[in-house]
């Protein structure tokens, strides 16, 4: 992609995340939600660069089991979920009832029963669907609830104070909105952050923590090797640490959008068993990511990120390098 | 009494609040905890009580959980959010320094409310 066309993509989602989604979110969720499939669709055509890139991971994961028809027709549709996600975001105005009478919560009583034991309770998911809004219902509906997870633009060096500013006032203002306490952000030197989590357990808290999270350089060495996506990936299993270190029970939470595009059911499942050692127990946890990416591919905003897919051990190497824009996949990850 | 005396039954409170001498029982009892169950890189061994556990990567985040959730087992002393930063955990000797200046506070918590 040219410079000319780096720049029309970008102004293009600044404009849709600036004036686009939040004018459409206030309107009904049929018409809402179909401007961003329809957006979605246009940047699956015109967006060369980042379509080749999904399609490539897609191939190179799930390709065995999809087949070339349904790998074009799965990347068609991370482009919508991704675009339908900002939608997402946008409805979590007020008290979150625009957004939360679009999804249904399954599972509800699992965590109220976690909850009851006093000793919190970790939600584990994973880069999937509009998870980060999905907890922010949650904790719309009463839950204390803390989140693990990296805002990229606070960490790439380099980046500039409007990119900075900008990803703060339209996404991390309005999900801190609806958090108990502010992001715990795992990075280099922030040793703090599980016992921060530890903390939030202590308080009878709910922390969410995604555990597809690509490690970086310097968690290479506390990976386990686990199956996932029919390959070996390289994933930290600090979940299990965290959960054995504070006695807090661990349930899956995956949420996964409809085929209206509009309504989505948020399933929360029972304690997953803790015991045997770290890497059967974390492989539980791997099992249940696993399965919620397969029933459904295109929730998975990996896709969108190839670096993480090769860091993660699921891919030899991106090959297609960021020529393109990174400003959308990597906002909608969080 | 301060918590970490109650924690150690039959020791000396005052060596062990560090009000004479050098206050060495409590740093022996962290030291031994982490040169056990945090060090990985054995060549660190013996660990001395000034050495960074932050430069030498012997703390990271599951570590340092590990650390404090010893510390409140140990000597029933729960670290506040505020307290959970890098610097306080940085040597031996810094984590002891705090450890008796939370234990303080707490008892004089105790002592007002009781």
């Amino acid at each position: 992609m040219g410079e000319a066309g780096q720049l029309l993509r970008r102004a293009e989602i600044v404009a849709y995340w600036l004036a686009v989604a939040p004018l459409t979110a206030r309107l009904p969720a049929s018409f809402a939600y179909g401007v961003a499939c329809w957006r979605g669709d246009q940047c699956f055509r015109y967006w060369s660069a980042k379509r080749a890139e999904v399609v490539h991971g897609l191939r190179e994961v799930l390709g065995e089991e999809l087949g070339e028809e349904a790998v074009q027709r799965v990347a068609r549709d991370v482009f919508r979920s991704v675009s339908c996600q900002v939608i997402d975001v946008m409805r979590l105005r007020g008290r979150a009832e625009p957004l939360e009478k679009l999804v249904e919560v399954r599972g509800r009583e699992h965590l109220d029963a976690a909850l009851a034991g006093g000793k919190g309770a970790i939600l584990c998911s994973a880069h999937f669907g509009s998870y980060v809004s999905a907890f922010s219902l949650l904790h719309a509906s009463g839950l204390p609830l803390t989140t693990i997870g990296r805002w990229w633009w606070n960490y790439r060096p380099g980046e500039s104070l409007a990119v900075r500013r900008f990803w703060d006032v339209v996404y991390a203002r309005r999900m801190l909105r609806h958090r108990q306490r502010p992001n715990i952000e795992p990075w280099p030197g922030r040793v703090q952050v599980a016992a921060q989590a530890a903390a939030a357990l202590r308080g009878n808290e709910v922390v969410t923590i995604c555990s597809d999270a690509a490690p970086l350089d310097t968690d290479l060495t506390r990976t386990i090797d686990v199956p996932f996506l029919g390959h070996r990936a390289r994933l930290l299993p600090g979940v299990v640490t965290l959960a054995r270190l504070t006695g807090a029970p661990v349930l899956m939470a995956f949420v996964h959008r409809l085929p209206d595009y509009r309504h989505q059911v948020l399933e929360i499942s029972p304690p997953v068993p803790m015991d045997g050692d770290t890497a059967t127990a974390f492989g539980r946890c791997v099992t249940a990511m696993d399965g919620a990416i397969r029933a459904s591919p295109a929730e998975w905003d990996f896709w969108f990120e190839p670096d993480d897919l090769a860091s993660l051990g699921l891919l030899q190497d991106a090959r297609h390098p960021r020529y393109c824009d990174e400003l959308a996949g990597r906002a909608l990850t969080g | 009494m301060p918590l970490l005396s109650r924690c150690c039954p039959g020791h000396d409170a005052n060596r062990v609040t560090g009000k004479r001498g050098a206050g060495t029982e409590l740093e022996a009892v962290i030291n031994d905890f982490i040169s056990r169950e945090l060090v990985q890189d054995r060549a660190l061994l013996p660990l001395g009580n000034t050495t960074s556990l932050l430069d030498t990567g012997v703390l990271d985040s599951l570590s340092l959980l590990r650390l404090v959730v010893f510390i409140q087992e140990r000597f029933g002393i729960v670290v506040d959010d505020v307290d959970l930063v890098p610097e306080n955990f940085d040597t031996v000797n810094v984590i002891c320094a705090c450890l008796r200046s939370w234990d303080g506070k707490a008892s004089g918590r105790a002592g007002g409310h009781g």
